[in-house]
């Protein structure tokens, strides 16, 4: 719940192991046989940063808070565990998913703003009455088993950026670097609190003060730009995360970060994991052609009419 | 065996492609029929309506077992059935209310012993159905079982701190958690026939952890008048939990007098939307402790109803004289009938209880968390214990904690909750001889009340109107009984419900002592019982309009039952959660009409109730078509079902 996570349905029920994981999408896709093959799409991911990004497009239009947007993209992961996307109209679950997101978070909007923005930002959403997101409102709940309420890194993300005195500049990378975690598996696997410190890590370690930033995240940039992460290879991160006393002599913030997470009961592993799952996220971001992605999903609406 | 929601198939194989949803329809994965009974109707509100059901069993064995997380079996649930948004016509999928999408997260996040259980929620026919575990009892109706005239004496001692203990804890729990209730009340909190207190409908409570917009924002009013904490009252745009305590600290008083400590009249909002201040409910809590002051509320001049505040002396000057909050306890406890040796009264930390409850300022008032450590349960009840019922403690003795069963000891039996169940026959309806010539009407008052007089036999008392006779007439008469006086005395039916707050009786020489007036007359047109409820305003009414003899008063319950036996005549299913049938193959898509229609035409207050609305009606009387249509039955409304009297 909003104070205690580990009790929550999303620690209960909603995060997974890496197998479980694989397991869920092979079972998902064995369960439908032959949509795959007749419906081929492009790397999971590279949907996922499309989805996401879309998203957000959609969120910017009806001036949303992030965490709204959030919750939203949360509940779009957790819906294509259990659903197989080629059964859906990608369009209608986001717009749907927003919608609802924005009623969670209190902050709700009217079903026929939502409606008419996703319609003039997709024409392929081929919805034009109220009822269809109100339906897909039912399937989504149903599908989520009204576990609704979602904890994100952002809470903590403020309280640690306090601790460890971050400025306000790697405070904002950071936050960049936690809006990409909705593109990754992330949040289907950590608590919260792993994507923040990881990206408070990679804030840090990245962008040390006074220099030209090394990292963009992507949702900063925006989806059109991707050249941001050009600057960032997996090996400098995977040097930067080699050692304890390598990592100390980067800086005394870091140094604090890293004395902290000694002592603390926070599984490195974990941490060290999303680091690097953010920065493969980035490579594979720069393979990324939304042309591709767009006409592969949009054949998915074709054939649902 | 026990449904678990994890082992619920992720998507099976031959599940329809329901997302897809531009061309499939969405298709509950469990439908609510196949999995309960309903055995009656509960209650009906501005939220929906609930219903009391039992696991089904299938043609071949058992029951399923459904287990509560702590192990024991849940034998018997309620199930919420939200009202849609928009009523009349054929459902649509709208979008789910705010308040629905709150009570859904909300308890399928949480979980306490003190917190009503959530069974499972089912999304069909685009209502949203929420399963809970039974409760038999409610404070409310404890209340007013107390206060009933058979049963009249107080609650005891034990059981009130019990009642409070368990409510707190509750309460510390969603306070922990980030959760606001805001809308505490009797009838809101549930007991179990094991004594356990359940706090139930979540409807308006929400997540406080830094919100996006100020929580005033979201929704200008909160809690029911009666229970609404002085800062909300006067337009605080942030407030904390701490309105949650003062809800309990009125909870507890009504507890202990059996009648709401501050009750006041709720202003109704204006056609601007304004949200206007409630100077009579202030005035209320004034009578009592005194207007607010600055110097004991520091933030008091920063409300934005300040200004206001200095109008409710106007309007009523027993603010200046308050009662106190110490007197009140006392006046209360000893005319109570709290008697010392079977019955002892609350020991003395329950008005220091109070009084830290009832604090004005939210900041100073206790919070939940101080409220369990206060001596009232960890030092008091030395008196409840002495009269060895095993709650609390001889003094000096090691205190016990209040029980978590708040029967414990107790010998009292509390009637199980009402509620309508399916009728064997359809009930037999009065031919209209018998309220012919309004003579057992008149009979019944007679029997009630001798010796009555009435000097306002044939004219409104408020508009002077005449009046015609009442019961299933154009315009129908109240009729009231001054319980000093005996005065009986008429008025119109509009007039009456702008009167209700008029407590006095108007007999000239009555008029200076008494303030308690009972709504006697206007009976159902089923029962024949008078339509009232304890407050004696008239209420849970549905005007049901006959083309022939013009609109008639029913009890809402009478009118479910009526409901129920019409169904059984022109035998539809599912009798009671207004589903459309379920046929093999063509499932949920084509929900006739006139089923939604038959579920929630003729509701409402009988004060809205207008011109234009019932010649709506008497169109669709015409209109529908009164026999199958589609394989589904529909409801035929012919003259028939809605009167007795005209052929």
């Amino acid at each position: 719940m909003a104070s205690n996570y580990w009790d929550s349905t999303q620690a209960k029920h909603w995060t997974f192991t890496k197998p479980e994981l694989t397991e869920i999408r092979r079972n998902l896709t064995a369960s439908n046989p032959g949509l795959a093959t007749k419906h081929p799409l492009p790397d999971p991911r590279h949907i996922n940063i499309y989805l996401q990004t879309h998203l957000q497009k959609l969120a910017r239009r009806l001036n949303l808070r992030q965490q709204s947007v959030a919750t939203a993209q949360i509940y779009l992961k957790r819906f294509y565990l259990r659903i197989e996307i080629r059964k859906t109209n990608p369009y209608l679950i986001m717009a749907t998913a927003l919608y609802l997101a924005c009623k969670m978070e209190e902050s709700p909007q009217h079903i026929r703003l939502v409606l008419g923005e996703a319609a003039r930002l997709w024409p392929e959403l081929h919805a034009n009455e109220t009822g269809k997101i109100g339906e897909c409102e039912f399937a989504m709940i149903s599908t989520l088993q009204s576990r609704l309420i979602v904890h994100h890194p952002y809470r903590i993300l403020t309280e640690f950026g306090g601790l460890f005195g971050l400025s306000s500049e790697e405070m904002v990378l950071a936050g960049s670097v936690v809006n990409d975690c909705f593109v990754t598996d992330l949040p289907l696997l950590y608590p919260p609190h792993v994507m923040a410190i990881a990206a408070i890590f990679l804030a840090v370690v990245l962008r040390p003060a006074g220099q030209p930033a090394g990292l963009q995240a992507h949702s900063s940039s925006g989806p059109s730009s991707p050249a941001g992460v050009a600057a960032l290879s997996a090996g400098a991160a995977q040097s930067a995360m080699a050692g304890i006393a390598g990592l100390k002599q980067a800086g005394p913030k870091l140094g604090k970060l890293v004395d902290w997470l000694a002592e603390s009961r926070v599984e490195m592993e974990s941490v060290v994991d999303a680091v690097q799952e953010f920065v493969s996220l980035y490579q594979c971001w720069e393979e990324y052609q939304e042309r591709v992605v767009k006409e592969a999903v949009g054949r998915l609406t074709r054939e649902g009419k | 065996m026990a449904y678990d929601y994890d082992s619920a198939p992720t998507e099976a194989p031959d599940t329809p492609p329901l997302v897809k949803m531009n061309v499939n329809p969405y298709l509950p994965q469990r439908h609510i029929n196949d999995h309960y009974d309903i055995v009656g109707f509960i209650s009906s509100g501005t939220y929906g309506r609930v219903y009391k059901a039992v696991s089904k069993r299938p043609a071949n064995g058992q029951a399923p077992i459904v287990k509560h997380p702590s192990g024991r079996t849940v034998e018997a649930f309620a199930i919420k059935k939200f009202k849609p948004d928009k009523e009349g016509a054929e459902l649509q999928y709208t979008g789910i209310s705010q308040s629905a999408i709150r009570e859904m997260a909300l308890c399928t996040e949480l979980s306490h012993p003190a917190l009503i259980h959530l069974v499972e929620i089912i999304l069909e026919s685009k209502c949203i159905f929420m399963v809970f575990e039974y409760a038999e009892h409610d404070l409310l109706q404890i209340i007013h079982h107390h206060h009933s005239l058979s049963t009249r004496g107080p609650i005891p001692a034990s059981m009130l701190r019990s009642c409070m203990y368990q409510l707190l804890s509750g309460l510390l729990y969603l306070h922990q958690n980030w959760v606001i209730h805001r809308d505490l009340k009797p009838a809101n909190i549930m007991v179990t026939s094991s004594g356990a207190i359940k706090i139930g409908d979540l409807g308006l409570a929400r997540l406080f952890y830094k919100p996006l917009h100020p929580l005033y924002n979201g929704d200008k009013v909160v809690v029911t008048i009666w229970y609404r904490a002085p800062e909300l009252l006067l337009g605080s745009r942030h407030y904390t939990p701490a309105i949650d305590l003062w809800a309990v600290g009125c909870i507890f008083a009504e507890l202990l007098s059996l009648r709401p400590i501050f009750k006041g009249e709720e202003a109704k909002q204006d056609s601007k939307k304004a949200v206007p201040f409630q100077r009579n409910q202030m005035g209320k809590i004034g009578e009592v402790l005194g207007l607010p002051k600055k110097n004991e509320w520091p933030l008091l001049q920063s409300m934005p109803e300040y200004p206001s505040l200095n109008s409710v002396v106007v309007y009523n000057a027993s603010v200046n004289r308050p009662v106190g909050l110490e007197k009140w306890f006392r006046n209360t406890v000893q005319g109570n009938g709290y008697a010392m040796p079977s019955n002892p009264p609350p020991a003395d930390e329950a008005l220091e209880f109070l009084r830290k409850l009832l604090e004005y300022d939210p900041l100073k008032r206790m919070t939940a968390e101080q409220a369990l450590k206060h001596p009232y349960f960890v030092s008091g009840g030395q008196q409840a214990g002495q009269s060895g019922n095993g709650i609390g403690g001889v003094a000096g003795v090691n205190v016990k904690l209040p029980s978590w069963n708040c029967f414990e000891g107790l010998e009292t039996k509390y009637p199980a909750r009402k509620m309508v169940t399916k009728p064997v026959r359809p009930p037999r309806r009065p031919a209209r001889a018998e309220f012919e010539g309004n003579t057992t009407h008149r009979d019944r008052i007679d029997s009630h009340i001798p010796h009555l007089t009435n000097p306002y036999e044939n004219i409104c008392m408020i508009c002077s109107a005449p009046l015609t006779p009442p019961l299933y007439d154009t315009a129908p008469s109240i009729k009231q009984a001054c319980n000093a006086c005996n005065t009986i005395y008429a008025m119109d039916m509009s007039c009456a419900l702008d009167l209700k707050q008029l407590w006095f009786c108007p007999a000239p020489a009555c008029r200076a002592k008494n303030r308690n007036v009972l709504v006697l007359d206007v009976d159902c047109g089923l029962c024949a019982e008078a339509l009232r409820d304890r407050d004696g305003v008239v209420d849970g009414v549905v005007l049901v309009r006959c083309g022939g003899c013009g609109p008639r008063r029913v009890h809402r319950s009478c009118w479910e039952l009526d409901m129920v036996a019409r169904k059984e005549e022109y035998q539809t299913e599912a009798w009671d959660l207004g589903l459309p049938a379920r046929g093999p193959g063509s499932a949920d898509v084509a929900s006739p009409a006139a089923s939604a229609r038959r579920l929630n035409a003729p509701e409402g207050r009988v004060a809205q109730t207008d011109e234009p609305e019932q010649e709506d009606d008497a169109r669709e009387l015409d209109e529908q078509d009164p026999q199958r249509s589609g394989g589904h039955v529909t409801v035929k409304m012919d003259p028939d079902w809605l009167c007795n009297g005209c052929d």
